[in-house]
């Protein structure tokens, strides 16, 4: 990618490059051309930076997020690859010498057994406690020297605690706040027992898989009789393969190779296991993470790099303007066409260059503010996941060559197509005729573009059902005949036409395409969509102006003014549109941004409601020490408190060929008669022979061929799989146990991660030793607050490692994630509207220079400078309101249609109109507008009429 | 609003005008005094960079002077501040400049309704006069045309149109034939002779001895000083 991208750019600037060094005139007349306005030329500059500017912060986000994560294969696996989980505890030993075997599995350095159990921890008076940890019992020696690199481990200096002594890690000990020779309290299987802490070891590697290493003797004697619903300690076997932390997997294909190998020695003998290859799934969680993350900033960031590039073409087409008789005087005195193209490339290479390497370094700045906000959004939310800034070289490269790469484009075709000039008209300024030869080019344009639109739709969108080709070919068909009917229709009837139809296409062809297409939709879909849209909206809104402009025909001294103000813009439809469409494609994506915002933020009573089942909160606790419901209901301020049985065992669905040949690990929630007494999960869907949620939930606790399933279970709401009333799923216990059940009812939001909910009865018969009652749906008493409570039950239940929470605050914290990232894409895109402003204030200082005797004849007639003033004002103003709102229109309209007339989201959702970001949405960038026109518009009312004149003459 | 014939409407005296560019100074006027009455057609020529079009600027106000002063109805206009000299000129001034200054993306009859609406003169009323006045100039069937589709001597029939439309009293004309073939330059000439006979005083810059010659007087302009002011002659310019 990198080297192709450079390939491209190194094409590109070459020609520059080249006559930079041997052919001094032409780069007398482009440096001259830069250094005679700096300012200007600075800001084109920042024109074009800011474009790469986004795409490098987009590269480091993503960077950031794939190491981020990657780094947990170091803080949490180390020497781990792969995790062999023991059935039975009794038969670990036997595992360990299977693996082991006569000979070691080619690729493996090193097997360990290790037994864990998930426990509560408190230094000695329980003031500071951590609720759930890994508390682990290993062969010291053994753990010492597993795996080839020992310092990955983070074990290399740690002895081997004695019976009554304890080794915690750093993190560990920062949350208790102990010292070595102090005591520990271990809370687990109803029990507390102190130990001496007698060392710490680094939270990474292996210290770093357990929170706490105890004796061996000690664990097995803590955990001899685990009481009903808690779970016993599980027996685990690592596996290390060749290589340190990151470079062991390196090789997929070696890691499954390894996986298998082990598996069949274990099946050979007999071993009941479960395995797992951690590593690699850490690191490929990483990679897709980090891939996602960059596509959403590189697709949100691309609405403002099309905007950059509409202000590149815009203010090279002035500057040709601006130039053009000094060209036509070039071209008559020798220069050739291709000189004059080379002149223009020369320059805008050096803009270009400049600009990538500025926008590359100013993408580390957007790159780092972004992860530290994405950071604080974590942290208000509770969750402690820490990003570590990463900057790659190679990325930033990337970033700075394709930012290159776009301008240089944009550069050329300009430089070309406005070098392509009549000597004499060029000289006395006079428009380029349209001839028959253009419109016939024109003609075939439009035929091609035709062609290509019916292509697009045809191949790869109807055939390859995919729907990028399948939007855009359309539009393109619309806009080929509008070029091709240009010739006979009136040019203002043909664009309002052309536009609606491009808008309509953009609003409805959710509705019009084969549905089989539209369940694609991804992200780069909607930077098409606003593409198309925004094009369509700059046709009609170019039109409009004209008939604005003859509403103010008042005659007053400020319509003057206005009337001024507008006949510009409005005579100079290219440029014009141009800028018009900059300002629109920011504001459509603020506006869908803000929508998707509002619109998430106006849920949450909605989903309280769904998932509170009629309780306050719910409360979680540790697999070996659960709570026991009456001690719960025993607590002041408890009314009433419904357990609900965990156990994870394995699914297939008859929607999910692959969890047919391979069922998944799901875990459910099972309930027992009486649960929906006080109020069920609220149903999406529910068969029809249940009058209410609560009876549908009544007959699963009932019945255990009945289950009712989240919306997403199994591979439900990934490639339009869905799940439905009567479908039916397979339940697969650890002893060879079925049950096959029928659907009745399907949860929307499955915000408690409460999985199928089955019945209790079953899960106590089939899986006796695999089910724990570690969640609780309890109720406030009338006189206490939820909050309160929850406040409560956790300070009571410390040792259980107990978490309440109630169900609005679980809410709250899920969407203002969700909302958080919404703020920080907003912002994102805010980037483009300083790319716009700028855009738009660089365009009329040009504007200021090229009519400077236009300004001198009006003063010289006594126009006063407050009407200059306002001329430009008005002009800006112009340009900001028709962007903004057709910008708006359109954003608006696409998030209506998307919220709650398409199937493109899982969930139909009621529209929230974002009225309070809409204002901001529409006010920020028209008083930005405005304001970027205030130093044009003084400067140009300063002028003095006498040197305004002579100036231009 | 025209005055009656030969009553002072401009009052220059000891006019300086010093460009300065840097460390470069150039005395464009040094110590100009001149009158106009109303009715008068001056024509004023000299060698090309004497400062002909300077004093045009300083006289009007357009441009700033360093010293003297220029009286017009009596007011001194580089004592005015900026908004009612700009009001004065809306008022009182016509511009006919040698490149035609017409707005480009107006089209001839909108360009000449714009000091009307300076003025604050209705839109209805605007562009009836604008209309009578291109018809004058003999453009009534231009009137929809943008200044780049019509010709030199077309454009600047507009511009004249734009400046007489308000009934000046003084026009400021600063070679106004300069960029036309004499058979052009015959008509725009005689169309200000037209004006100036209704009573409008016109004040005209120009190289062209034959035009020199029509003036009701002549004023030369040598080294940033008044060398002649009387009756027409070409005599000792270049
Ligand atoms: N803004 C300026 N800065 C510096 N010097 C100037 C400026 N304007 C005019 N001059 C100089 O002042 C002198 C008078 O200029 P002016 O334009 O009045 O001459 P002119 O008589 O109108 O010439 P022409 O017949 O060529 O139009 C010239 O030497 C000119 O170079
Ligand atoms: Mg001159």
């Amino acid at each position: 990618m990198v080297t192709v991208l450079a390939a491209i750019a190194v094409l590109l600037t070459l020609p520059a490059l080249v006559d930079l060094i041997r052919r001094p005139d032409l780069r007398r007349v482009g440096l001259r051309n830069i250094v005679r306005r700096p300012g200007e030329a600075a800001l084109v500059v920042l024109g074009s930076a800011l474009g790469t500017a986004i795409i490098a912060a987009a590269f480091i986000v993503g960077d950031t997020f794939d190491r981020s994560i990657r780094d947990i294969a170091r803080t949490e696996l180390g020497p781990v690859d792969q995790v062999v989980r023991v059935t039975n505890v009794d038969d670990l030993d036997d595992a360990l010498v299977a693996i082991e075997g006569p000979g070691t599995i080619a690729g493996v350095d090193g097997v360990l057994a290790i037994t864990s159990i998930g426990a509560a921890l408190s230094n000695a008076d329980a003031t500071n406690a951590e609720p759930s940890l890994r508390i682990s019992a290993v062969d010291m020696d053994a753990a010492r020297s597993f795996g080839a690199d020992p310092s990955i481990t983070a074990l290399a200096d740690v002895p081997a605690p004695g019976l009554d002594e304890i080794v915690i890690n750093t993190d560990t000990r920062a949350e208790l706040d102990v010292e070595i020779g102090d005591l520990v309290a271990v809370y687990a299987y109803g029990e507390r027992i102190d130990l001496e802490l007698i060392a710490l070891m680094p939270s990474e590697g292996l210290g770093g898989f357990s929170d706490a290493y105890i004796d061996p003797a000690l664990l097995d004697s803590v955990a001899a009789e685990p009481p009903l619903g808690a779970e016993p300690p599980s027996a685990l076997v690592l596996v290390s393969n060749d290589g340190g932390v990151f470079d062991s997997t390196e090789d997929p294909r070696n890691v499954r190779r390894i996986e298998t190998a082990t598996g069949d020695r274990l099946r050979a003998a007999g071993i009941d296991h479960d395995q797992s290859p951690q590593k690699l799934d850490i690191l490929r969680d990483a990679e897709e993470e980090g891939d996602e993350l960059t596509q959403i900033f590189s697709v949100v960031g691309g609405f403002s790099v099309v905007a950059g590039i509409l202000l590149l073409v815009n203010l090279f087409v002035m500057l040709a303007e601006e130039r053009k008789p000094t060209m036509g005087v070039l071209r008559a005195i020798g220069w050739r066409q291709g000189t004059l193209v080379r002149s223009f490339g020369l320059e805008g290479a050096i803009y270009a260059i400049i600009a990538a390497a500025v926008g590359a370094l100013g993408g580390i700045g957007v790159g780092w503010a972004v992860v530290k906000l994405t950071q604080d959004i974590f942290a208000t939310s509770g969750n402690d996941f820490s990003l570590i800034l990463a900057v790659e070289p190679i990325s930033l490269l990337q970033a700075a060559l394709t930012g290159l790469v776009i301008s240089l484009l944009a550069i050329w075709v300009t430089s070309w197509r406005i070098s392509r000039l009549n000597i004499i008209r060029a000289i006395r300024d006079l428009p380029e005729p349209v001839t028959a030869r253009g419109q016939l080019l024109l003609s075939v344009g439009g035929l091609v573009l035709a062609v290509v639109g019916v292509a697009l739709l045809i191949g790869p969108g109807l055939g390859g059902k995919s729907v990028i080709p399948a939007l855009a070919g359309p539009a393109l068909m619309i806009l080929g005949a509008g070029l091709l009917l240009k010739r006979w229709v009136r040019n203002d009837l043909l664009a309002v036409a052309a536009g609606s139809a491009v808008v309509l296409w953009g609003a409805f062809w959710a509705q019009i395409l084969p549905k089989d297409v539209t369940t694609d939709v991804e992200l780069p879909t909607f930077l098409v969509l606003g593409i198309i849209l925004v094009a369509g909206g700059t046709a009609i809104a170019t039109v409009i102006g004209p008939w604005m402009r003859r509403l103010l025909d008042l005659g007053s001294r400020p319509a003057t003014a206005a009337r001024l103000g507008l006949a510009y813009p409005v005579a100079r439809t290219f440029r014009t549109a141009l800028s018009l469409a900059m300002f629109s494609l920011i504001i459509f994506s603020l506006t869908f941004i803000s929508v998707m915002s509002s619109t998430l933020g106006g849920q949450d009573d909605d989903i309280v409601t769904e998932i509170s089942a009629g309780r306050d909160m719910m409360v979680d606790a540790n697999s070996a020490n659960p709570i026991a419901t009456g001690d719960l209901t025993d607590l002041p301020g408890v009314a009433s408190a419904s357990p609900i049985i965990r156990a994870v065992p394995r699914w297939s669905a008859d929607f999910d060929a692959e969890s047919i040949e391979d069922p998944d690990r799901w875990r459910l929630s099972g309930i027992d008669p009486g649960f929906g007494n006080t109020g069920a999960p609220q149903l999406e869907l529910r068969a029809d022979r249940f009058a209410t949620d609560a009876e549908a939930f009544e007959a699963v606790a009932t019945d255990p061929t009945l289950v009712v399933v989240p919306s997403w279970f199994l591979a439900a709401g990934s490639d339009g799989v869905e799940v439905n009333l009567q479908d039916r799923v397979t339940m697969y216990t650890a002893s060879g146990f079925t049950q096959e059940m029928t659907v009745i009812g399907v949860v929307q939001n499955d915000f408690t991660f409460a999985g199928p909910w089955v019945s209790a009865d079953l899960v106590r018969e089939q899986m006796p030793g695999g089910f724990r009652i570690t969640r609780h749906y309890v109720t406030a008493t009338a006189d206490t607050s939820a909050d309160d409570l929850a406040e409560a039950i956790d300070a009571a239940f410390v040792t259980n490692g107990a978490s309440a929470e109630t169900f609005r605050h679980r809410v709250g914290r899920f969407l203002s994630q969700e909302l958080g990232f919404f703020r920080l894409l907003r912002g994102y895109l805010a980037l483009g509207l300083v790319i716009g402003i700028a855009g738009l204030g660089v365009t009329l200082v040009r504007a200021v220079r090229e009519r400077r005797r236009e300004i001198g004849m009006l003063r010289s007639m006594g126009f006063p400078t407050g009407g200059v003033r306002s001329m430009f004002l008005t002009e800006a103003a112009f340009i900001g309101f028709l962007g903004i709102v057709s910008g708006a229109a359109l954003g608006l309209l696409t998030a209506r249609q998307l919220i709650s007339g398409s199937d493109a989201l899982d969930e139909p959702l009621p529209f929230v109109f974002p009225t309070s970001a809409l204002v901001l949405v529409v006010l920020l960038p028209l008083i930005g507008a405005v304001v970027a026109a205030i130093v044009p518009a003084i400067r140009a009312a300063r002028l003095r009429p006498s040197e305004a004149l002579r100036l231009a003459d | 609003m025209m005055e009656p014939m030969g009553q002072n409407i401009l009052r220059a005296r000891e006019v300086t005008k010093t460009y300065r560019s840097g460390k470069l100074e150039v005395p464009a006027l040094r110590g100009v005094d001149l009158d106009i009455d109303s009715g008068d057609l001056i024509t004023v020529m000299g060698p090309s960079g004497n400062g002909k079009t300077t004093l045009l600027n300083c006289l009007s106000g357009i441009d700033t002077i360093d010293s003297g002063t220029v009286h017009i109805d009596g007011d001194e206009i580089h004592a005015m501040r900026d908004g009612a000299r700009t009001q004065h000129r809306a008022e009182r001034m016509g511009f006919i400049f040698q490149s035609f200054n017409l707005i480009p993306v107006l089209s001839a009859e909108e360009n000449v309704e714009v000091p009307l609406g300076i003025l604050g003169v209705s839109n209805k009323e605007a562009r009836q006069r604008a209309q009578d006045m291109l018809e004058r100039v003999g453009l009534a069937d231009r009137r929809q045309n943008r200044p780049r589709e019509l010709s030199g001597g077309e454009q600047q029939r507009v511009a004249i149109a734009r400046a007489l439309v308000t009934q000046p009293a003084i026009i400021w004309a600063d070679e106004p034939t300069g960029n036309l073939d004499s058979e052009t330059a015959g008509a725009i000439i005689d169309l200000l002779l037209e004006v100036n006979e209704a009573g409008q005083s016109v004040l005209m810059v120009t190289h062209d001895r034959g035009i020199g010659a029509i003036g009701t007087r002549t004023v030369h302009v040598r080294d940033g000083l008044i060398t002649y002011d009387g009756a027409p002659t070409t005599d000792g310019i270049h």
